[in-house]
């Protein structure tokens, strides 16, 4: 999918003029718009966020010669719809290779395989949850086990409850937990690719 | 933004302009990213507990699943909720205050409190009445339940070894929800109601760290209902460890989201829940 762009100095000082006259200001803009990018594609569940955003970063300053930048257009805009247009590509090169790896086997045989890669990828994962969770300060260990184990039918009131149990609010024990988590899934994909 | 429009953006059933809106506002916003991710991460709690309708499951799989970065995330975010049902224990032994801590003297004075008011009072009375109704209702149905436990508790009384002998049945086989969403699942754990046949066979995959052979006890739930309960149930080896091998009738499968909740109680580890679908 990754296309080789070469990027020319004059595209690149357009670019961060059309963020700013102020080159400090423009430098922030750029990392600001940068960062929500990384987000786009976090959200939209692709692993190379990071890439993925500099690639549209670099297509967009290939190209700013040929964009209208003398209206009201807004940078995000623009980012975002060569974003998505990545993302498409993304979703579709990745379908193709799963057909292409896809194997001509009966049902039995497929399910059989994707038991011992699930078994495999769970017995390593769990060794990795344990060691993770063991980093956390016991505090935050304890919000995270009371908020995800609410077997109840009422998942809202429950974690109401734990908010007054540990004097956040709600907002901010969603919050709390949200980053743990993701704190937690850094973690243990790091482990499982150490493994 | 509701919580129900960001979970029909993952769902992939919002129309363009709404999907744009949320997109935009995730690049150009943090905080509200924040909140994109919270209503992801109830969108793949109800998809582990088995609480979205059979569409959204559809949906789900079709559009949410979509990516290797998202089916590996799941598969995290099971072990996550499961590993913190394990430690549960450790959590309620915890310093943060509990519930049942609140003074004696206080819940008292709360429960006289709440006699001296006439209205709160006749509203306790009807719960009362309620409750005695519901009691009522319950040893009625009580009897038809065991009546069914028996039932399905002879059909599974057989010798599960040969496999060959369950040619005429269908066959499901599935793994725990926290294994779910691996790579090629799709198609697993769903069954169309037109062609059942009498009897179909469910193979539960067993953790490959299981060593227990017996004392195993299921239960199957429809709509978050105890349909049945059956006790002191064995493992079986297969080619890659152990599975838990259950006949279910036709009669007992009608269309809807299914959980088997599988429990050794001679461990007493935390329970393992297999999700199906009948369509």
């Amino acid at each position: 999918m990754k296309k080789q762009i070469l990027l020319r100095q004059e595209d690149f000082d357009k670019l961060l003029d059309w963020f700013s006259a102020d080159r400090e200001k423009a430098g922030e803009e750029y990392e600001t718009v940068r960062r929500g990018l990384i987000r786009f594609f976090l959200v939209k569940g692709c692993g190379d966020s990071e890439n993925l955003a500099d690639e549209t970063i670099s297509r967009v300053t290939a190209k700013i010669s040929r964009l209208d930048l003398s209206q009201n257009i807004k940078p995000l805009a623009v980012f975002y719809g060569f974003a998505r247009n990545i993302y498409l590509e993304q979703i579709s090169a990745n379908g193709r290779i799963e057909k292409q790896l896809e194997p001509e086997i009966d049902l039995s045989q497929q399910s059989r395989q994707l038991f011992s890669q699930a078994d495999e990828f769970a017995a390593k994962g769990r060794e990795c949850l344990k060691h993770c969770l063991q980093n956390l300060q016991t505090s935050d260990r304890q919000i995270f086990v009371k908020y995800y184990c609410t077997e109840t039918t009422d998942r809202a009131q429950s974690r109401l409850n734990l908010a007054k149990e540990v004097n956040l609010t709600l907002n901010n024990l969603h919050t709390k937990v949200c980053r743990l988590k993701l704190s937690l899934r850094d973690c243990i994909k790091k482990c499982l690719n150490q493994k | 933004m509701s919580n129900e429009q960001l979970k029909n953006y993952f769902l992939g059933a919002l129309p363009q302009t709404e999907v744009e809106e949320i997109e935009l506002r995730v690049i150009g916003d943090e905080s509200f990213t924040e909140t994109v991710q919270l209503a992801e991460d109830d969108l793949l709690e109800d998809f582990l507990e088995a609480k979205l309708t059979v569409s959204e499951n559809e949906l789900f799989e079709k559009n949410y699943l979509i990516t290797a970065e998202r089916r590996d995330n799941l598969r995290i975010f099971a072990m996550m909720k499961q590993c913190a049902a394990g430690l549960t224990g450790e959590a309620e032994h915890s310093s943060l205050p509990k519930d049942n801590e609140v003074g004696f003297f206080r819940k008292i004075s709360n429960y006289f409190s709440l006699m001296s008011r006439p209205a709160l009072a006749f509203a306790m009375l009807i719960v009362i009445g309620c409750v005695v109704g519901i009691l009522v209702y319950q040893n009625q149905t009580s009897s038809e339940f065991a009546t069914l436990e028996k039932k399905y508790e002879q059909i599974n009384q057989r010798d599960f070894s040969d496999l060959g002998q369950f040619k005429q049945s269908s066959t499901l086989i599935l793994v725990s929800g926290n294994l779910r969403g691996a790579p090629n699942s799709g198609g697993s754990g769903k069954v169309s109601a037109d062609n059942l046949p009498e009897n179909t066979l469910f193979r539960l995959v067993l953790p490959p760290e299981n060593k227990s052979v017996s004392g195993y006890s299921i239960k199957l739930l429809k709509d978050r209902k105890v349909i049945f309960g059956l006790n002191q149930i064995r493992s079986h080896d297969n080619q890659f460890g152990q599975e838990i091998r259950l006949l279910l009738p036709a009669e007992v499968l009608s269309k809807g989201q299914y959980v088997i909740e599988l429990q050794n109680q001679q461990t007493n580890s935390a329970p393992l829940s297999y999700l199906f679908v009948v369509q």
